[in-house]
């Protein structure tokens, strides 16, 4: 009995069949190729990780934004140092012509306002070329001395564009915001709707230092304000100081351009990305903070951006973070070359949103995640379908041999139809000696039976079970099972499985016949 | 087995749909633009309703209004119609810009812009006070929203026209009538040297002045030069060539600001424009009192003004840019909000409910006295002028702005022969006259 168990246990023991275990090979195949296109993939930088991606777009956005604004300012610097000098010439010239000193210009509105309008060519001639949104100069004159905080007024003249849009700048209109209406009227510019005849140098931050610079250097002389408002009206603006020097390296008074921030936010659009839309600033950089308040945004189309407060900054290894608390930025900033009038620092600054950001994120997990179940789920279609081509013949085969057909089926396959062919041509009763023994005991277990109870092992060899058995012979279920323990008893069997081993055992040996001999 | 994978199936796509809603909320908030004319050069009170719009109702909706654009109603005229074209260098247009019925009509495509109707019910629309929605109904289409109107009134600065008055007599009611207007023009030249009017809109002056006396001033596509017209066109002329009436070009604001002039004719939303100090050449300033006024009329003439303001339209572009702006605009409508809105740009709102229960207790609360006069002004005229609006025709624009130019430059030319003594102001009234029909046409 307990080779007859380890028999049983060996046929157990053989474990998954061969479509199972095909299907396994071919599943396994899959997962290893997408490994392979997974590494592959990695190794080639397309799917590297959404923050080194960003890494990399910021990287080449930041060099973008910084070289745009050094141009910028760089050229605005330029242009502004060639107008001084313009200036400065025209104001000896001028001086010259009429004979009079610099001094003597206080309280002569007439001959200010015909400076101004000599004066005007140089300054317009320049907004034409630059890339600001104004221009201006102011001297260190005033037509009434006499008047309180006179030392502030500036005599000179501040062109600005009116309703600057975004469209090329010759189409613009100019409008005069500093400058005495005599000049503005000559010269048929429209006056601001808050104009003044003279500029105010206690609202310009840093034009004192600068109109009354000492060097020779022009280039030295140079600040940009801080982002200030622009007096009585509704915009922020910052603005380039360069000194006016007269022939003999005198400070006369200051000149400059303005770029305001609605001219600032037109010049510089969102660059669309896959992380959310790129910004651009120009920031001053305090310490570990990005002040906003200070800065000129570029567009801000597809963000919550505006120009308050300020953004404490963290670096990070993939990029700099930016947050106040409740809006956060992920983003590159570089220092600026350019003198500012409160000493901080300016910044080109370059901005994603992080709500953004995380968007893309979890959307490429997501989409990654769908894709990997979707293909393991299409692989797993394949792979059952293909073992099941391959199975199929092979079991077509087996089932002919079981079915004891003459002719053997060929399964496709050499290797298993040789095998076949081989226990098909094997003489009979060449089991081996254990086998052919413990048969041999069963069949005579077997002729001890009685009659009813081998009508019973004659329905158990017909293929039907336990249950089918009380409808078939006509009997109680509770008989079934004293006949079954007695079956089981004389067989010698523990169980219906041990018994259903043997019935298959003698029928693929073609000796079933033995069991019902009496 | 089946079921089981289907059911997984759609939970994956549930999964993917319900973060895909979230990312959307989250960040990356709709954008659109907006190019208005409430504030221009000056402080917009309309940039500060919108970051209070952007900080709410668009926070929670995920919508942002970004004023890309604060112009004067012909510069943003001109730009949309090249924006529409395509001209070279053009703009993109903006998802919404404030026009009058001549931008819409100069279009060249009207389904551009969108048809309110589409987007306001009937009852909404009917939450406006009519004359206001009819003047944006454009080809069967509601293409123009109205957000504030204005008129035409005259603005005064008391404190020179008190001091030159206490030496020559002139009184307010002269302020009334054009020809007392014109009388007092003449007289404070002779006494100052100085322009006393200046006048922002002389084609408006003629065209509500003719209707006013009972002529067309319309005929065909140009203007009809009949005897009402001649009536206005002799004191005007008249005081002009005498030197009594401005004639530079821009805004009458500019004149008003040096003390170059010290009654203007103008928008009563330019009340935002005016200061309450004038500058001298010599750099002294001086606080002043500007007042308004009716806009006068002709003696024997119909109480007639002239009903402006631009209203609001919509550029066509997808469902979600188009309910964002409508949810801006029903925001902007809304009573109570257009009300604070108006107030603070001196206009009048557009809404029965903002007229009938709003207006009076914001205008009790008014602290500027230039806007509290303009109110009272207002009111007057409420209930003694007939609101005219301009017909809508598609050469309106060309109509307008050759008139104003040859009007002034006419005018300009007659008044430097006649300092040249080149003949009477009686003569070179009709010379001015017939040289301005012959160049402007009929």
């Amino acid at each position: 009995m307990r080779s007859i168990r380890e028999a049983i246990q060996q046929k157990s023991a053989t474990g998954p069949s061969m479509g199972l275990r095909l299907l396994l090979y071919w599943f396994t195949m899959v997962l290893l190729l997408m490994a392979a296109i997974l590494s592959t993939l990695m190794a080639t930088g397309v799917l590297s990780h959404p923050a080194h991606q960003l890494s990399g777009t910021l990287d080449i956005q930041q060099r973008n934004t910084y070289a745009a604004l050094d141009s910028q300012m760089d050229s605005l610097t330029a242009q502004g140092m060639a107008m001084s000098e313009k200036l400065g010439k025209e104001l000896d010239a001028f001086l010259a012509a009429k004979g009079i000193t610099f001094d003597e210009l206080n309280n002569d509105p007439d001959t200010i306002a015909e400076l101004e309008k000599r004066l005007y060519t140089p300054l317009s001639n320049t907004l034409s070329a630059a890339s600001c949104s104004g221009i201006f100069f102011g001297l260190n004159i005033t037509a009434n001395t006499s008047l309180p905080n006179a030392e502030n007024f500036r005599a000179g003249l501040y062109l600005r564009y009116s309703g600057l849009q975004p469209t090329v700048a010759s189409e613009q209109d100019v409008i005069c915001f500093r400058g005495a209406a005599e000049t503005a009227r000559s010269l048929q510019l429209q006056m601001h709707n808050r104009w003044n005849p003279e500029l105010d140098a206690a609202l310009i931050p840093g034009s004192d230092r600068v109109s009354t610079y000492q060097g020779s250097r022009l280039a030295d002389g140079c600040l940009w304000t801080t982002r200030t408002e622009l007096l009585d009206t509704w915009e922020q603006v910052t603005l380039l100081c360069v000194p006016v020097l007269d022939g003999g390296g005198a400070a006369r008074g200051f000149c400059g351009m303005e770029i305001s921030d609605l001219y600032f936010s037109l010049s510089h659009s969102t660059v669309p990305s896959a992380f959310g839309n790129m910004l651009t600033l120009a920031a001053p950089i305090d310490g570990d903070s990005l002040v906003l308040s200070g800065a000129m945004l570029g567009a801000t189309d597809g963000s919550r951006l505006t120009a308050n407060g300020i953004l404490h900054i963290s670096d990070g290894k993939y990029y700099t973070t930016y947050s106040d608390g409740k809006n956060t930025y992920l983003g590159r900033h570089q220092l600026l070359d350019a003198a500012t009038s409160d000493g901080i620092p300016l910044a080109a600054v370059t901005l994603v949103p992080d709500g953004t950001f995380r968007s893309y994120e979890k959307g490429s997990q997501i989409a990654w995640f769908l894709g990997a179940v979707l293909f393991l789920l299409a692989m797993l279609v394949v792979a059952t379908v293909l073992s099941r081509q391959f199975v199929k013949p092979i079991n077509k085969s087996l089932a002919a041999v079981r079915g004891g057909a003459t002719e053997m089926v060929a399964s496709g396959i050499p290797e298993i139809d040789e095998l076949l062919a081989a226990i098909r041509n094997r003489p009979a009763g060449t089991l081996p000696p254990d086998v052919e023994a413990r048969l041999r005991g069963f069949a005579e277990r077997a002729s001890t039976l009685t009659g009813t109870e081998r009508s019973i092992l004659q329905y158990y060899m017909d293929g039907y079970t336990v249950k089918d058995i009380p409808e078939l012979a006509c009997i109680s279920a509770s008989t079934v099972k004293t006949h079954n323990r007695n079956l089981y008893r004389k067989l010698d069997v523990d169980s219906f499985d041990e018994l259903k081993v043997y019935i298959e055992l003698f029928a693929s040996c073609g000796r079933s016949g033995e069991l019902l001999s009496k | 087995m089946k079921k089981r994978i289907v059911l997984c199936l759609l939970a994956l796509a549930l999964l993917s749909v319900m973060t895909g809603c979230g990312r959307k909320k989250d960040a990356d908030p709709l954008t659109v633009t907006l190019w208005h004319v409430y504030g221009g050069e000056v402080d917009s009170p309309l940039n500060g309703l919108i970051e209070q719009f952007n900080s709410t109702i668009g926070a929670e909706q995920n919508i942002r209004v970004k004023v890309e654009l604060v112009s004067n109603s012909g510069s943003i005229h001109k730009s949309v119609l090249a924006a529409a074209n395509s001209d070279p260098g053009a703009p993109s247009l903006p998802d919404m810009f404030v026009s009058y019925p001549k931008t819409v009509l100069a279009l060249p495509d009207q389904d551009m812009i969108v048809d309110y109707r589409d987007y306001f019910s009937q009852e909404e629309l009917e939450t406006f006070i009519p004359a206001f929605v009819e003047e944006g109904q454009i080809g069967g289409r509601q293409a123009i929203l109205p957000l504030a109107k204005s008129t035409e009134v005259l603005f005064v600065n008391r404190t020179l026209f008190d001091r030159w008055a206490a030496t020559s007599g002139a009184s307010y009611d002269d302020l009334t009538t054009w020809e007392g207007i014109y009388a007092l023009a003449e007289r404070y030249a002779a006494d100052t040297g100085k322009c006393f009017l200046v006048n922002d809109y002389h084609f408006n002056y003629f065209q509500v002045g003719v209707e006013s006396l009972g002529e067309n001033f319309f005929q065909n596509d140009g203007v009809r030069f009949g005897p009402a017209f001649e009536r206005a066109w002799e004191p005007y002329a008249h005081a002009a060539l005498e030197g009594g009436v401005w004639l530079q070009d821009g805004y009458a604001t500019e004149s008003l600001r040096t003390g170059d002039t010290i009654v203007s004719v103008a928008s009563s939303a330019s009340v935002l424009y005016y200061s309450d100090t004038v500058t001298y050449s010599d750099n002294t300033s001086e606080q002043v009192t500007i007042a308004s006024m009716p806009y006068p009329v002709f003696e024997g003439g119909e109480k007639l003004v002239m009903q402006r303001g631009v209203g609001m339209c919509t550029t066509r572009s997808t469902p979600e840019r188009e309910q964002a702006c409508i949810t801006f605009l029903k925001w902007l409508t809304s009573p109570q909000r257009n009300v604070e809105f108006v107030t603070s740009l001196g206009y009048m709102p557009v809404t029965r409910e903002a007229f009938d229960t709003y207006l009076p207790t914001a205008v009790e609360q008014l602290s500027n006295p230039m806007y509290i006069s303009l109110y009272e002004t207002y009111l007057q005229m409420q209930g003694s002028y007939t609101f005219y609006y301009a017909p809508q025709m598609e050469n309106y624009l060309d109509l307008e702005t050759r008139f104003e130019n040859l009007s002034r430059l006419k005018l300009m030319a007659g008044r430097a022969q006649f300092q040249e003594g080149a003949g009477t102001s009686e003569e070179l009234v009709w010379d001015t006259l017939d040289s301005f029909k012959l160049d402007y046409g009929t």
